[in-house]
Order: structure tokens, then C-alpha cells, then sequence
């Protein structure tokens, strides 16, 4: 592809000035407001910072992190991170998906049905979490007395250790899609029409067209919609906040929610800054061997 | 898609086609329906179908007259769109430069800051938030937009978007160009800008509710309630005990508006795309 | 084309000088700022617009001020905005610049905070460790032990004459007092209830108890028996609460036992927080659920809508009942049993002089403290937001609460109200405490769930 040969040749000077010039201005944004904040977490972290208490604030070495190696609820919240992670991305992907091959047509009344498809998106998180808790009541939730109707349940849903990860999972996925429904959108707006012309000429079926036209087309997009998906998926915070306060039983905390408690709510943000720390390299490495892995796919594939 | 549909199969896609759309339709609905009944009409309801239904009272806008007296909700609605328009359209152009760059453009050092993009990506805002707020502090940005705008600037998961979707477009495009002596400026705009309209329009709504529906960091960086933002001004209809939920409805109806707005009028660059590749019905 | 091109140029180019403007700030900010108005002038429209509006602002606020020589300026932060509470603090920061006119001028600040106080306290948080706290700033009653313990606000008791301390709910005394020190007072109160269907109560033959004398737990359990039928649950108890509420609703029970969550240190929770006290407690209310009396989790609003006989709930919910169909009445808080003394619930936000209060404007802050939880500042918000006064003299003038259903909470806050701990790991301590309700109610043995919330106290508070 065009990286590759790009690469034979070497960058004239006047191409690499235009490079910088045209990363400089995000760059120096990032190293203000991301990059340096971050190092001031890290810095935090060997402190016993109170965000009370500024003045007090001394060195303590590893102390915080010693302290997370006997932290049994931080170690619950990686483990519920995880899953949470695991089921939702190919959920969320997979519906994303799904309803942008939906309503990639041009049919009367298209419009409607994109702006449906979106429209929990648009929602505030909180607002959605509050109505999600009525229906997910045990009592007289809409989705107790639906199920009912066919003879299943009821469930106990958030109320029950087993189940309320899942619940939020649900939820989550349902209400996160529409933004990779636009991004899958605009992708498969890449892929020229005549290709599927000429598949189904070959007499190609649907779903033969969807395998070697529409994902291979998506490649690109794709990857960095899992990414995305990751990346704010290990930062659930909202949903159990707003749902569960992180029970029952521990079973809903996560590792953004524990730093944030720990951090603002308890004011321990030296705590806090640690457990961030952790989870920063935590999630880095798996971002690094994520990248490795599709881009050993990358390679084969040329 | 390429086949000509028959009348049965047009009407089974739009079955589908609803039975979706009323899963992800009914908080919306809900929202709208309950705005319109007071808060034993919402809470009696909830447990049935009706709970979807607009119940209308004597003055079926009680709930809007209410909290649009109670609230500054126009105001704070102006200045939100504001300060959002000029950090997005500065957003679009830093981001989509350097997605650009990282995907077309040879120059030194260019793994390592794509590496850093990814690395700087998955910190939490949550634990970034305090020391942003010293650095917004000691800039002397706080209590101004400015303090709202910078930070939300520059976003490596944007970055990271154009740059996948820039890697997508042929070669070829741009070889015309450069023989022609066109700068990358020029290829950038003219060439690459208008064939990632769809991106454009998706990185816009993504920003747009993303930035609209921040509550704490406004809060933080705006201490004068003469330029409080949307989130601000609606959070008092949830301080108050007992919470009117018919007021909350009502004002969520109204700023959830112009999200909508914004979509309907970004949406018909998706359908362009498909038009310009020549498709047909 | 081009020219699309030039001036998109132009707009980044402008973005970096904002930024370089900006960032010299640190140096020298009259520079910074003359940079940062260049960039502007260059044509970024909104940029202007915001400045100009900053400007207006400026020139306004200096308006305001008193061009009078020797005026104290103070500065005050509130967490209320556009609601009825937020207008009155905006009012009576106006009726104090009048009345103190030729002495004191107060600008005040409201800034917005969602359910949990989010935003708010962050500000606040912010500003203790960048600098920037004003003089008075408002508190939340349970926050009054972090803020006293880092040393963020000052004593004020030395302002009050013991005759007006007097005139406080005791409670409201108790809520400010951190290590003998009287650190904040409020303008206003809340006091917990047990809420009452009359018809139902009628239905069944129950009588109601009286403000002076309210039932056992074993009478409320009865009565909740009785009352609990296919169509409605016996009491509501808000037990899907995972926040304070829990706490707050929950302490009294223990308090009334003649113990607490916590030793009087503020410190330790073992044999507290599980003690004796608090495992009946949680029995109780296991009990209340296995039995099918209460509901773990009670749909929203059913005491409301006829779908459970009492209520657990605050002095707030009047104002939301009018709206509904039923024929309610309030008891007292239920005491533990015969033997133990009647305890209920209390508290409220309050105002406190912050560190930073300079020691020449201490008086004038005092007297801005004063001014806002005076009794006609109480009194004025019980016109409000409906709560009761934090002063008796207040009571007295509005005459709300001398008739039912009221009467009990200003009973209540006059004889039975316990603060809830005054302590420096209170946010702490009331988590684990709705966390092991919580663990309970989704089926862990109580005693387990009370052991595991100490040992998590003392992990999370160093105290292992």
C-alpha cells in the first residue's frame, strides 16, 4: 500500500517541515493539557496528598502502591473492569454495526430512523441511567413485566451480585452504539458501490459480499472502533455511579469509579493518583499488544 | 442493496427497520411523553405501556412555562452553542492537521508521536482533572471560555480517527497534485478535506455531545452564572428535594433539541457520500 | 479556495497566539494578556465577543461597588443557583450590602452542583489547594469534619453570644462542632418522619402515635404487618438508597439504641459500626424484607401512589405530596424499644469562614455568617424551600410547624435530633455503611456484611 512505498523514499526536508508544522499545533495542546496533568498524577502518586490538606503533603515513597497489592475492592474493580470490557466491545461493535449496515440506504424516511438509532446517544448518560433504573426495577420494571408476559423471571437484575455487570453492560452497549454507528457509517461510505455491482454479477451472496467487501473496506475504521470501544469502556464511571454505587457486593466497581471516589470523594488523592498510575500502564499495555496484534495482521495481509 | 427490491422485501426492511428504531427510540419518547404530565401521571404510569404516552393536562406546556421561568435555560443554551462552535471548528482543523500528517506526510519522529497519541488516548479524564484545572489556573483561564475551549482542543482519539480514515484514501489522489507542485497545504484542503466529509461530520456531532452534556469541568472552570453553560443551569432542577421530575423532563425536551437539530442537518453528508460514488436506490 | 485556505491559516495561527498568551501568563500577565487581546484583535470574532462580555462584566461589577473608602470586601460561595434556595442567598447577600452599606460589601458566587454535590465540592477542593477560597463559603453539614480536621475553615463560635448559639437547634450546634469548636451554622434544618396513609391506617385500625411518644420498632413492625396487603407494601424505607440517604435515615435507629456508628474519637468504627447496635439494626430491616413488609426495592414514589401504607422519608417531601391523591399524615421517627430514648435525623448545609479570610476582615465575615442564618434569613427560606428553620425564634415567627402534620419535626428538632459523626473520615464511614446495608439486602449475612464494612474502613482509613 501507499505507507510502504512511501517508505522507500526518504522525507525531503521542505515534506518534514510540513509534517511538524501540521502536528505541532495538536501536539503542544496534548502536552498542556494531557501530558502534563499525567506527569503530575505520577508525581501525586508517591505522595500522601490530601486534596484537603495541600500543605501536608510529604514524599512517601511506594506506600500507595504497596497498599494497592492488600486492596481486595481494587482488585474486585480490575476483575469487573475486565469484564465489563470483554463483553462489551464485541456487543457494542457488533451492533454498531449492525445498524449502520441498517440504515446505509437511501430510502424514504431514512433520516427518522438514523435519528432513532442515535437518538439514545444524544441523552446524557445520567438521564439514561435514571430511566434504565425504572425499567430494570425488580417490582414493577417495564422489563420484569415484559419478560413475565412470556413466562421468564422475574430477575432481580441490578439487585443481584451475578447479574448487575451484565445488566450495565446491556445498557451501556445500547446506548454507546450510536456514535459507532456514525463512524461505521461514514466508512462504509468509502466503499465504491461498484464492487458490490460486480460481486453480485459473480452471483455472490449477501453475506459473501459482506465478507470479503464490506470488512475488508471497514479495515481501517474498524481498528480504530475496537480501540475506541476499549478505551472508554475501561473508563465506566457513570452507569454503576449513577445505578448501583458500584454494588451489590463490589460486584459493579470499577477502577475509574475507585479512583474517583478515592480521589474526590475521599480526598485521598495521592491514593487515588497511584491507582491511576496503575491503571494508565494497565490499559497502555494492552493498547501496545493490541497494536502489535493488528498490525501483525496488517503485515500478513500485504 | 444492488438488486431491485420487491414490494415484499421493501416492507419487511422497514418492519425491521421499526422494531429497532422503537428500541432505541423509547427513553426519547419517554422523556418527551413524561414532559408533559406532572409527577403522579409520570410515576403512575411507569410500570405500563403508557408510560410512552403524553397524558395532557388543562395546559398541556405546564411543565416548559415552569422551568423555562426557573431557568436561565436560552441563555445558558447560547452560550454553550458559542463556546462549542469555536472549540469544534478549531478541534476539526488541529485534529484533522495532524491526522493528516500521521497518515500521508513523511517526517521524522513520526512513530514516536503516534505512539504518544495512542499512550496520552486512554488516560481517565477523571484523574487528569485536578491537575487541569491547576494548569487552566495558573493560565489565568478560569472563569472564561477559554479555560472551556483549550483543553478540549486537541484529541488524540479524533487525531487517531482522520488519521485511519486519511490512510484509507488511494495514492493516486494526490499524485496528480504533487506533480503539479501542490503544497501539502493545498493537497490537504483541497484534495483530502472534502473526500472525509462524513469523518468531519461524525468528529462534529461526537464533540457536540460530548461537550454539551459536560457538567463538572464547566462547573470548575466558570464561577460567574452570567456564562454558565447548559449542564449548569439545568443541574438545579436535580439539587432540590423533592425532584420535580415533569420540570427535569420538560427541560431535558428543550436542550435536547438542538443535539438533534445538529444531527439532522450533518446527517445528509453521509447520504452524499453515497451519491457521489454513484449509487442508486 | 485559496482564500477558505488563508483564513482557516489565519485561525490556527490565531489558536497558537491564544495559546502563547496564555501560557506567558505565568510570567508576566499584563504581557500575557496584551498578546492574548492581539490575537483577538486579528479577527477571531467570538474570541472578541467573549472578551467584550468579560469587560462588561468588569465594568459592572466594579459599579457595584461602593465607592465609599474603609469597606470591607468579602467574598461568599453557595452551591445553589437558579433554584428558590439559590435566589434567597442571592437576595440576602443583597440585603446585607444595603444594611452593612457604608461598612461591608459581599460579592456573592453560585455555583451549580448535581445530585451529589459533584462540581461544587470539586470547586471548592480546587481552590483549597490552588488558592482562591473565598472568605465564607457554604458546606454540607457532614463535610463540616474533613474541612474543620484539614484546617480549611475557622472557629466562629467566639462571634455568637451564648444567648444566640441558644437560639439554635441543639442538633444544628452539634452538626458544626468539631472537637469542641464550633466551626459552622446553618439557615435552615431537615428532620426525618414516618409518613402516614389515613385511610389505610383507618382500614386496618391502627392508631397513630403521637409526636411525644413514637412507637417501638416491634409496634412499627406490627402496624407494618397489619398494613401490608396484596395491593401495597406495610412501610417504603427508601432501601434502594446506596448514597448518604442511608445514613441519614438509618442512624437514628442506632443512635436511639444509645450508640453510633463511630466512638466519640470520631475515629474508631470497630465494635461500632458492628457493634450490637447496628447488627440489630441490620436484622431489623432483613427481617422487614424476608417478611415481605418492605421492599428492597420499592418503586419510585409508591407511598405516593397508594403502593405502600409509611414512608421513611425527609421533611422536603411535603411539598412533592400535594401533587398526589392521598390523605397523609406524619409520625415520629420510631425509637429502638421501650427502654431507649427517641433519636431522629437532622442536618443541612451550613456557612463557614475559610482559612483565607484575611484576620482584619474576620468580623465583617462573622457578621456576614450572622446576617445569613439570622431568624428572618430562616424564616425567609422556609418561604423557599419549605424546610424547617435551624432556630427556634424562627419556628416562632413562621408558626408552620406549631400545627400537623409539621408540628413533629419541629418536636423532633427541639428534643429528639442527633447529629450525624462529626468526623474526618465521615465520607468513608458513610459509604461502608450503605454499601453493607446494601450487601444485606442482596442476600450476605449482617454480621459478615458489618465485619467486612470495618475492615474496609479501617483499610481505606490506615487504621489496620
Amino acid at each position: 500500500m501507499g505507507a510502504k512505498k512511501k517508505g522507500q523514499k526518504k522525507a525531503s526536508l521542505k515534506e518534514s517541515q510540513a509534517g511538524l508544522a501540521f502536528v505541532a499545533p495538536a501536539m503542544i495542546l496534548l502536552f498542556i493539557f494531557l501530558f502534563i496533568p499525567f506527569l503530575m498524577t505520577l508525581g501525586y502518586s508517591f505522595t500522601n496528598y490530601n486534596i484537603l490538606k495541600p500543605d501536608a503533603t510529604e514524599f512517601v515513597g511506594l506506600k500507595n502502591f504497596v497498599k494497592l497489592t492488600k486492596d481486595t475492592v481494587f482488585h474486585k474493580s480490575i476483575l469487573n473492569t475486565f469484564l465489563f470490557v470483554i463483553m462489551v466491545v464485541p456487543l457494542q461493535m457488533g451492533m454498531g454495526l449492525g445498524l449502520a449496515m441498517l440504515i446505509n440506504r437511501k430510502t424514504k424516511g431514512i433520516t427518522a430512523y438514523r435519528m432513532a438509532f442515535f437518538a439514545p446517544t444524544v441523552l446524557s448518560l445520567v438521564v439514561v441511567s435514571i430511566l434504565w433504573s425504572f425499567i430494570y426495577n425488580p417490582n414493577n420494571g417495564l422489563l420484569n413485566s415484559l419478560l413475565g408476559s412470556v413466562g421468564i423471571g422475574p430477575f432481580k437484575f441490578l439487585n443481584d451480585p451475578h447479574t448487575a455487570m451484565f445488566c450495565i453492560v446491556v445498557l451501556s452497549a445500547w446506548q454507546g452504539c450510536g456514535f459507532q454507528m456514525m463512524v461505521f457509517l461514514s466508512g462504509l461510505q468509502d466503499i465504491p458501490e461498484h464492487l458490490y455491482e460486480a460481486a453480485a454479477l459473480d452471483g455472490a451472496t449477501r453475506f459473501q459480499q459482506f465478507l470479503h467487501i464490506t470488512i475488508p473496506g471497514l479495515k481501517n475504521i474498524t481498528t480504530f472502533i475496537a480501540l475506541s470501544i476499549v478505551v472508554s469502556a475501561f473508563q465506566l464511571i457513570v452507569q454503576p455511579m449513577m445505578m448501583t454505587g458500584g454494588g451489590p457486593q463490589n460486584s459493579t466497581m470499577t477502577i475509574v469509579y475507585m479512583i474517583y471516589q478515592t480521589g474526590f470523594k475521599y480526598n485521598q488523592t495521592g491514593y487515588g493518583s497511584a491507582m491511576a498510575l496503575v491503571f494508565t500502564v494497565m490499559v497502555l499495555l494492552i493498547t501496545i499488544l493490541q497494536n502489535r496484534l493488528t498490525s501483525a495482521v496488517d503485515e500478513e495481509e500485504r | 442493496m444492488v438488486k431491485k427490491q420487491t414490494k415484499g422485501q421493501k416492507i419487511r426492511a422497514y418492519l425491521i427497520l421499526t422494531v429497532v428504531a422503537l428500541l432505541f427510540m423509547f427513553p426519547l419518547v419517554w422523556m418527551i411523553a413524561s414532559s408533559f404530565k406532572n409527577d403522579a401521571q409520570i410515576f403512575g404510569d411507569i410500570s405500563s405501556i403508557r408510560a410512552f404516552w403524553p397524558t395532557f393536562n388543562k395546559e398541556p406546556f405546564f411543565n416548559y412555562k415552569s422551568v423555562v421561568a426557573k431557568l436561565p435555560l436560552l441563555s445558558s443554551m447560547l452560550h454553550s452553542i458559542l463556546y462549542i462552535f469555536v472549540t469544534i471548528t478549531l478541534s476539526l482543523i488541529i485534529n484533522s492537521m495532524a491526522g493528516y500528517a500521521l497518515a500521508r506526510i513523511r517526517f521524522p519522529k513520526k512513530k514516536l508521536i503516534m505512539t504518544a497519541i495512542l499512550a496520552v488516548m486512554i488516560i481517565p479524564t477523571q484523574t487528569v482533572m485536578l491537575p487541569q484545572f491547576s494548569i487552566i489556573y495558573k493560565l489565568h483561564c478560569t472563569n472564561s471560555y477559554l479555560g472551556l475551549i483549550l483543553p478540549a482542543l486537541a484529541n488524540p482519539m479524533y487525531i487517531y480517527l482522520f488519521r485511519q480514515q486519511f490512510l484509507g484514501i488511494p495514492e493516486s489522489i494526490e499524485e496528480a497534485a504533487k506533480l503539479d507542485g501542490a503544497g501539502q497545504l493545498r493537497i490537504f484542503f483541497q484534495l483530502f478535506v472534502p473526500l472525509a466529509k462524513p469523518i468531519y461530520a461524525t468528529v462534529t456531532i461526537l464533540q457536540f455531545v460530548l461537550m454539551w452534556n459536560d457538567f463538572v469541568w464547566p462547573v470548575m472552570v466558570i464561577s460567574d452564572t452570567k456564562k454558565q453553560t447548559v449542564q449548569m443551569a439545568l443541574s438545579s432542577l436535580f439539587n432540590i428535594k423533592p425532584v420535580n421530575y415533569g420540570d427535569v423532563m420538560a427541560g431535558l425536551t428543550i436542550v435536547t433539541i438542538p443535539v438533534l437539530v445538529l444531527f439532522l442537518t450533518l446527517q445528509k453528508y453521509y447520504v452524499a457520500g453515497i451519491a457521489s460514488t454513484g449509487a442508486k436506490d | 479556495m485559496k482564500k477558505k485556505i488563508i483564513s482557516i491559516m489565519l485561525a490556527t495561527v490565531m489558536t497558537a497566539g491564544l495559546l502563547a498568551g496564555c501560557g506567558e501568563g505565568n510570567a508576566d500577565q499584563a504581557e500575557a494578556q496584551g498578546n492574548a487581546d492581539q490575537a483577538e484583535a486579528q479577527g477571531n470574532v467570538t474570541a472578541e465577543e467573549q472578551d467584550a462580555e468579560a469587560v462588561a462584566q468588569d465594568a459592572e461589577e466594579e459599579n457595584t461597588e461602593p465607592s465609599a473608602e474603609g469597606v470591607v470586601e468579602l467574598d461568599l460561595w453557595v452551591h445553589e443557583t437558579e433554584s428558590a434556595e439559590g435566589q434567597l442567598y442571592k437576595k440576602l447577600a443583597e440585603d446585607f450590602n444595603n444594611e452593612y452599606a457604608d461598612k461591608y460589601h459581599v460579592t456573592i458566587t453560585q455555583i451549580a452542583r448535581s445530585g451529589d454535590a459533584g462540581g461544587y465540592d470539586d470547586k471548592v477542593n480546587s481552590a483549597i489547594s490552588n488558592g482562591g477560597l473565598p472568605d465564607v463559603f457554604t458546606i454540607d453539614g457532614v463535610r463540616v469534619g474533613e474541612f474543620a480536621d484539614a484546617g480549611a475553615i475557622v472557629p466562629i463560635g467566639d462571634y455568637f453570644t451564648q444567648e444566640d448559639l441558644a437560639d439554635f437547634n441543639p442538633s444544628i450546634i452539634q452538626q458544626g462542632t468539631y472537637q469542641d469548636q464550633l466551626y459552622t451554622v446553618g439557615c435552615f434544618d431537615s428532620s426525618v418522619g414516618i409518613f402516614y396513609n389515613k385511610d389505610m391506617f383507618e382500614e386496618a385500625g391502627i392508631t397513630p402515635a403521637t409526636k411525644e411518644d413514637p412507637w417501638t420498632i416491634e409496634e412499627l413492625t406490627q402496624a407494618a404487618e397489619k398494613l401490608t396487603t396484596g395491593d401495597h407494601y406495610g412501610i417504603t424505607m427508601a432501601l434502594d438508597a446506596k448514597d448518604e440517604t442511608v445514613i441519614y435515615f438509618f442512624l437514628p435507629l442506632i443512635q436511639s439504641q444509645n450508640s453510633n456508628v463511630i466512638a466519640s474519637d470520631g475515629l474508631t468504627a470497630e465494635g461500632y459500626l458492628n457493634g450490637q447496635a447496628s447488627l440489630n439494626l441490620m436484622t431489623w430491616i432483613k427481617d422487614m424484607v424476608d417478611e415481605g413488609y418492605a421492599s428492597a426495592t420499592p418503586e419510585a414514589n409508591s407511598f405516593e401512589l397508594g403502593k405502600a401504607a409509611m414512608a421513611v422519608n425527609g421533611s422536603w417531601a411535603p411539598a412533592g405530596l400535594a401533587d398526589y391523591d392521598i390523605n397523609w399524615g406524619i409520625m415520629p421517627m420510631a425509637k429502638w424499644d421501650e427502654n431507649s430514648t427517641p433519636a431522629s435525623a437532622c442536618g443541612s448545609w451550613t456557612f463557614g469562614m475559610s482559612k483565607d479570610c484575611p484576620e482584619e476582615e474576620k468580623e465583617a465575615a462573622a457578621e456576614l455568617i450572622k446576617f445569613m442564618t439570622s431568624t428572618d434569613a430562616d424564616a425567609q427560606m422556609y418561604a423557599a424551600n419549605s424546610m424547617p428553620p435551624a432556630r427556634q425564634s424562627a419556628f416562632d415567627q413562621t408558626g408552620a410547624f406549631d400545627s400537623e402534620p409539621l408540628d413533629v419535626f419541629k418536636y423532633q428538632l427541639a428534643n429528639t435530633s442527633k447529629a450525624r459523626p462529626v468526623s474526618v473520615n465521615y465520607a468513608i464511614l458513610s459509604n461502608q455503611f450503605a454499601t453493607a446495608m446494601q450487601n444485606v439486602l442482596t442476600g450476605m449475612d449482617p454480621k459478615e456484611a458489618l465485619d467486612e464494612a470495618v475492615s474496609q474502613y479501617n483499610f481505606q482509613t490506615d487504621m489496620e
